[in-house]
């Protein structure tokens, strides 16, 4: 993050930025100027006297999710979706002697055995979140805007044909039937645990 | 010998070197998004949490509660949806329950016992790992949380691609993100809150109506699946895509069939697809005919002479086509 984002995010919070689309992009983007945002804001309502105590503690992360998920959302129809690696690539002179200097490194930790460091215990170990965790409160403010997405009405799940049009409701019932059969056999649930039956629970038709 | 081909040779050898450094590099990368896979699979499987959770896909937000514990008699969840109607699937050892209220039924099924993913086994990785490519993303953080993301990507068009954020402390995943060959995302979950209590309450996987009138029950009796030993080779297929082998035949009673349906399932170690084929020589009314999808799971249909086909699965359409298409059953 440079000074120049810097000031620009300043310059937001101060509401005195009049285009502020690229560097939500780039906040969203950099978790250094995430943090500065997050720093900038805090400090802006601490001096305004807003009693920042009574906040959860992962207010902040709450925004940020809701502004991940503002991005990978909108993903979906503009097919703009980047690879994190991909945004952070080198310049391309500086590729080959990286991926050298990096090769090297990873023989040098071969050769003196420090692989064993990086087994990672095979049990999870389990351990109070409570302090981690978001509120009701900041969970409410974490859902999709409503207004953003189609309202759903109450008539089962949604299967399509080609044309959009759903499927007659006895043909659809017995693919329900199926599909909850095949998670049953797939290897996927074993992913997800009951999460695959998302799929199923998930899916409401729209309003016509 | 010139000292320009000595240099020559020396450099050729420091950039042999370098590749195959790479290439352990890149191996052991993928190694640690397998362990990191098997961790999270025995975390699903093993730990008591309760969450609230969003699902997009297709331009749609479903906002649904997820409850699960692990006892000695095996584990116990219950998914249901917060908003709209509220759809309720409740497993245990024993069965998989769904309650509709839109179509007011319960269906109700009995439940599979699970394996905590043995393609992620190291003896089996390899094999599996020729169609996805594993690697170890930058890590990310969910619902406050920290989490090591890991990223799967298909080698073709006939799988679909993931992305994992696993939380560092519990292994639990926290985010998915399902993406087809070209990166485009497909579904999400999401969790906005997560709890890890000691113990959850039983009435949670009880199938409670508020009303039951009107509820038609759709229970099988029989569900226990009768393995197919001396006809394997009965149904063949002319081609199958790269990858996907059977690894299970059987013969299934199902609700609203009236003969046992053959089922085969197919896998390529991540990805699954069922092939249900209902032998009969009638006419079918509600038989699927050509391709139908919900989000990431696609189905397509088939009539032939003697049965009816249906391939279901978490796989693009062409691949449920393709396997569809080339089925071939005896007379």
């Amino acid at each position: 993050m440079n000074e120049e984002i810097k000031e620009k995010i300043s310059a937001m919070i101060d509401d005195e930025l009049p285009n502020t689309e690229q560097l939500i992009d780039a906040i969203i983007c950099d978790g250094k100027a995430k943090a500065y945002w997050t720093d900038l804001h805090l400090a802006r309502d601490i001096s305004q006297g807003v009693d920042c105590t009574k906040l959860d503690k992962s207010f902040s992360s709450s925004v940020m999710l809701a502004l991940d998920d503002e991005e990978t959302y909108s993903q979906v129809e503009d097919v703009v979706h980047v690879d994190f690696v991909e945004k952070r690539r080198s310049p391309v002179w500086l590729r080959p002697a990286a991926g050298f200097a990096i090769a090297a490194s990873v023989a040098a930790l071969s050769v003196f055995g420090l692989r064993s460091i990086q087994t990672i215990p095979i049990e999870p170990k389990v351990q109070p979140l409570a302090q981690n965790q978001i509120s009701r409160t900041s969970q409410r403010q974490l859902q999709p805007r409503v207004s953003d997405f189609k309202q759903v009405n109450n008539t089962g799940t949604y299967w399509v044909v080609d044309d959009e049009r759903a499927l007659d409701s006895r043909t659809e019932r017995q693919l329900n039937v199926l599909l909850t059969n095949h998670l049953e056999f797939s290897s996927m649930p074993n992913v997800g645990g009951v999460l695959p039956y998302s799929r199923l629970v998930g899916y409401d038709e729209p309003v016509k | 010998m010139s000292p320009l081909s000595n240099m020559f040779r020396l450099k050729l050898l420091l950039l042999s070197l370098s590749f195959c450094i790479s290439l352990q590099a890149q191996e052991q990368r993928g190694d640690d998004a397998n362990k990191w896979i098997w961790k999270m699979s025995k975390a699903m499987e093993q730990l008591t949490y309760e969450g609230t959770f969003v699902y997009l896909h297709g331009g749609e937000v479903e906002t649904l509660q997820v409850i699960h514990d692990s006892t000695v008699h095996g584990e116990r969840e219950r998914l249901s949806s917060l908003n709209g109607e509220a759809r309720i699937i409740i497993r245990d050892a024993e069965n998989v329950t769904c309650i509709w209220p839109g179509s007011k039924s319960v269906i109700i099924s009995e439940s599979k016992p699970r394996i905590p993913f043995p393609s992620f086994k190291s003896d089996n990785f390899s094999k599996y790992a020729r169609y996805y490519k594993f690697t170890l993303m930058e890590d990310d953080r969910v619902a406050g949380l920290q989490t090591t993301v890991v990223d799967v990507r298909p080698i073709d068009s006939f799988r679909y691609g993931f992305k994992l954020w696993i939380d560092k402390n519990s292994h639990l995943l926290l985010r998915s993100m399902l993406t087809d060959s070209n990166e485009n995302v497909i579904e999400q979950i999401l969790f906005t809150s997560i709890d890890f209590p000691k113990t959850t309450k039983s009435d949670n996987y009880m199938a409670q109506l508020e009303n039951e009138e009107g509820y038609t029950w759709h229970r099988v009796k029989d569900n226990a699946p009768k393995v197919i030993a001396g006809d394997k080779d009965y149904i063949k297929f002319s081609r199958l895509p790269e990858g996907f082998v059977r690894i299970s035949e059987s013969l299934q009673p199902l609700p609203m069939s009236k003969n046992p349906v053959r089922h085969l399932v197919f896998s390529d170690g991540m990805a699954s697809v069922s092939v249900y084929i209902e032998f009969s020589n009638t006419q079918k009314s509600s038989a699927l005919n050509g391709w139908s999808s919900m989000g990431a799971i696609n189905a397509y249909g088939r009539t032939l002479s003697n049965a009816f086909v249906t391939v279901v699965g978490e796989v693009p359409k062409e691949t449920v086509k393709l396997i569809g298409d080339s089925i071939i059953i005896p007379r």
